[in-house]
């Protein structure tokens, strides 16, 4: 074993239990059975509950996570909301053949939802009349 | 299999225009049919179809219209229109139907209080 090695062991497990069998250990490899004796019956006294399990090292800070609305303010910098086509903003997502199949499949859907014309806000009331126009033409059948 | 509907002479916007009509009565009959399909209030629709002073077309009309929305507001969990369905289509019965057809107002024998005809019509027994 090289002395490098023993000097490691030593500087590792310097404010340890561990040091006492760094130097147990040395005595024995100078062959001082008597100093590894000695040694081993001081070190018979302390407990090896009161030592960490593991070696001390430098505690890693974690990176801290982004709450949903600092994700959505860091995502939105620079861009206008107000100047979003959401239309244009579905279609990139169906092109988008990098997106999952379940996303483009859904922005698919939401554009064949979509009113046909500029005139959206008369959907209601054109389904209103269609339904009607249909009623009394199921009611002219009945006759 | 007998056709009791009421014979049609054209359409006004999708709504069937019935026959034996004078083009000013036929003039007055658009203009109410105008009239209904611009109402998006169903109690409206609904005293426009119980009053027999308006045209049978526009009457009819406004009873699918209340129908309609009564329909659509089921279906998407609104609140109904509050109106009495059973009512407007007892009050609008015999509409559009040749026996139960008026000779002598523009309604039918179960309305009072229609407009008189300017002629009679020639079929009546």
């Amino acid at each position: 074993m090289a002395r490098g090695g023993h000097a490691r062991l030593e500087r590792e497990a310097r404010d340890t239990l561990h040091a006492w069998h760094a130097q147990i250990f040395r005595a024995r490899w100078r062959k001082k059975f008597l100093l590894a004796m000695m040694l081993r019956h001081e070190m018979k006294g302390l407990s090896m509950a009161d030592e960490p399990a593991v070696t001390p090292r430098k505690t890693r800070r974690r990176a801290s996570r982004l709450d949903r609305a600092g994700a959505t303010r860091r995502a939105l910098v620079g861009v206008d909301i107000a100047a979003l086509d959401p239309v244009a903003v579905l279609r990139e997502i169906m092109g988008d053949r990098s997106q999952p199949g379940s996303t483009r499949v859904a922005a698919a859907r939401a554009l064949l939802q979509l009113p046909e014309g500029p005139d959206a806000r008369t959907v209601a009331e054109d389904t209103i009349t269609e339904r009607a126009i249909k009623l009394m033409a199921a009611a002219r059948k009945a006759h | 299999m007998d056709d009791d509907a009421i014979p049609v002479v054209g359409l006004h916007r999708g709504i069937p225009l019935e026959d034996q009509q004078s083009p000013e009565r036929l003039a007055l009959v658009r203009s109410e049919i105008d009239h209904v399909l611009g109402v998006t209030d169903a109690v409206a629709l609904a005293d426009w179809a119980d009053d027999p002073v308006h045209s049978p077309e526009s009457r009819q009309l406004a009873v699918a219209m209340a129908e309609s929305m009564w329909t659509v507001a089921a279906e998407t969990r609104n609140n109904r229109p509050p109106i009495d369905m059973e009512r407007l289509r007892a009050s609008t019965a015999g509409l559009g139907s040749q026996r139960w057809r008026c000779p002598r107002t523009h309604a039918s024998l179960l309305d009072h209080g229609s407009v008189e005809r300017e002629r009679p019509l020639d079929d009546a027994e």
